[in-house]
């Protein structure tokens, strides 16, 4: 699975300083274990934090070496607590299915999961919700249209099954949809099977007609 | 969470100029090839002693390395908001760390300072984590609550002919004003606009131009 569409480079450089909310950390870690072309680039900035860091000038109180020793010999008896997985630009296999995905990334099972249908095919999950941030999946069955909509916020949309089109762009599974409060679309599945996307969305969508305006509040979108 | 790191104005009053500076290829060419030369240099010696660590123990490699990140991994954690005592601590954790894992270096897939940096960074999250779980108690590594005394002290001395400020230099300066702000005060690209009053999409867009030439200058670094 090579990945077309990527997130762009502001949020892998916000995934690569641990600067992300833990629902953009999941998208973010689930594409970048399958994408090489933004591994590269989470590589590229830690490679460049290498040099922001030597460049920076050194704090004037910093401890002595010689107290270096002390912990030594502590280290010896406890595991140490820095966690030794350097990179964040990790290959997985994990998401190349959409069970995997569930087991991996929400440590949960496909079973487990809770839909809630919406009618017309389409359903959603929703999996967390911290302030304004959610983190939910959609699944639609083929050929569905997806009201248009434009957003509050940042969102972004990982296809974990089947393809939808927006315009004139196809979006395949492993691939990030990234939209924020300058986007206005209608994804629309393609013919060949239903489509399930992992999406997080800051703040509420905007959506161009009444209906689904109005029905909006009660599925929590 | 003290937020007064940033000195742009250190940053080369005219960076915006090197845009001009650079050629119809897109390839930076506003760097001085001593100041390249003699960073590049640095790098090559931080790793030629992490190797020798990994290969003999020695404990003077290792008091150079501490000597020579040691300071200035604690200024990086003052500067995204930690305490002088947890910096201190866990500096001397990461210190450790270098010391005990040598043997996991791979010089053929990082520079010594990349690895020290993501070893730092790695438990720069967890203390982030940690503190999310304990957010209406302060853990014995709390990052905020406490305004630091010292991050106004840490600047960017360019004069004193600090690579980074050269790499840094060779950007234009709303996109190495952005990276600064990521960097070196831990802040999210849309905490970036929001701060800088410019529309997500801009802030994108000035990171991607970025990251371009970001790879171009860690090409001819290395």
């Amino acid at each position: 699975m090579t990945p077309n569409h990527h997130p762009s480079e502001a949020w892998l450089l916000d995934f690569a300083l641990g600067n992300l909310s833990p629902a953009f950390e999941t998208v973010l870690n689930a594409h970048v274990g399958t994408c090489e072309e933004c591994q590269n680039n989470v590589r590229l900035a830690e490679s460049f934090g290498g040099e922001i860091l030597a460049g920076l000038p050194g704090h004037s109180s910093t401890g002595d070496v010689k107290t270096i020793s002390a912990h030594l010999t502590l280290e010896k008896e406890q595991e140490n607590r820095v966690s030794m997985a350097t990179s964040r630009a990790i290959e997985t296999v994990a998401a190349e299915s959409f069970e995997h995905f569930v087991e991996t990334y929400l440590n949960s099972s496909i079973g487990a999961l809770r839909w809630r249908t919406l009618g017309r095919g389409l359903n959603i999950c929703r999996l967390s919700s911290d302030h304004d941030v959610r983190l939910w999946m959609l699944k639609a069955q083929a050929g569905t249209v997806l009201p248009d909509h434009s957003h509050s916020g940042s969102e972004l949309t990982m296809v974990l099954k089947g393809a939808y089109f927006c315009g004139s762009e196809i979006f395949r599974a492993g691939d990030i949809e990234d939209a924020d409060e300058s986007t206005i679309h209608r994804p629309v599945v393609t013919g060949q099977g239903e489509c399930i996307c992992l999406a997080v969305t800051e703040g509420n969508l905007k959506f161009q007609s009444w209906l689904p305006r109005l029905v909006q509040p009660l599925i929590g979108i | 969470m003290a937020a007064k790191l940033l000195h742009i104005d250190n940053l080369s009053a005219d960076s915006k100029l090197k845009e001009g500076n650079e050629n119809s290829s897109g390839n930076i060419v506003a760097l001085t090839p001593s100041a390249l030369d003699a960073n590049s240099a640095a790098r090559a010696e931080e790793t030629a002693l992490l190797v020798s660590l990994k290969q003999h123990q020695d404990e003077q490699v290792f008091e150079a390395l501490y000597r020579r990140f040691a300071a200035k991994l604690k200024s990086y954690l003052i500067s995204l908001g930690s305490s002088a005592d947890t910096a201190e601590a866990v500096v001397q954790e990461v210190m450790v760390t270098v010391w005990t894992k040598a043997h996991l270096f791979n010089e053929e897939k990082a520079s010594a300072r990349t690895w020290i940096f993501t070893l730092i960074r790695n438990r720069y999250i967890d203390l982030k984590r940690a503190e999310a779980r304990q957010s209406n108690a302060y853990g014995q590594y709390a990052l905020s609550g406490i305004e630091t005394e010292t991050s106004s002290d840490i600047q960017f001395n360019h004069t004193a002919g600090q690579q980074i400020s050269v790499m840094l230099e060779a950007l234009p300066r709303e996109q190495a004003e952005i990276l600064l702000l990521a960097y070196v005060e831990g802040k999210s690209h849309r905490e970036i606009a929001e701060q800088l009053g410019v529309p997500i999409g801009t802030t994108k867009s000035r990171l991607r131009l970025a990251f371009q030439r970001l790879r171009k200058l860690m090409e001819t670094a290395q």
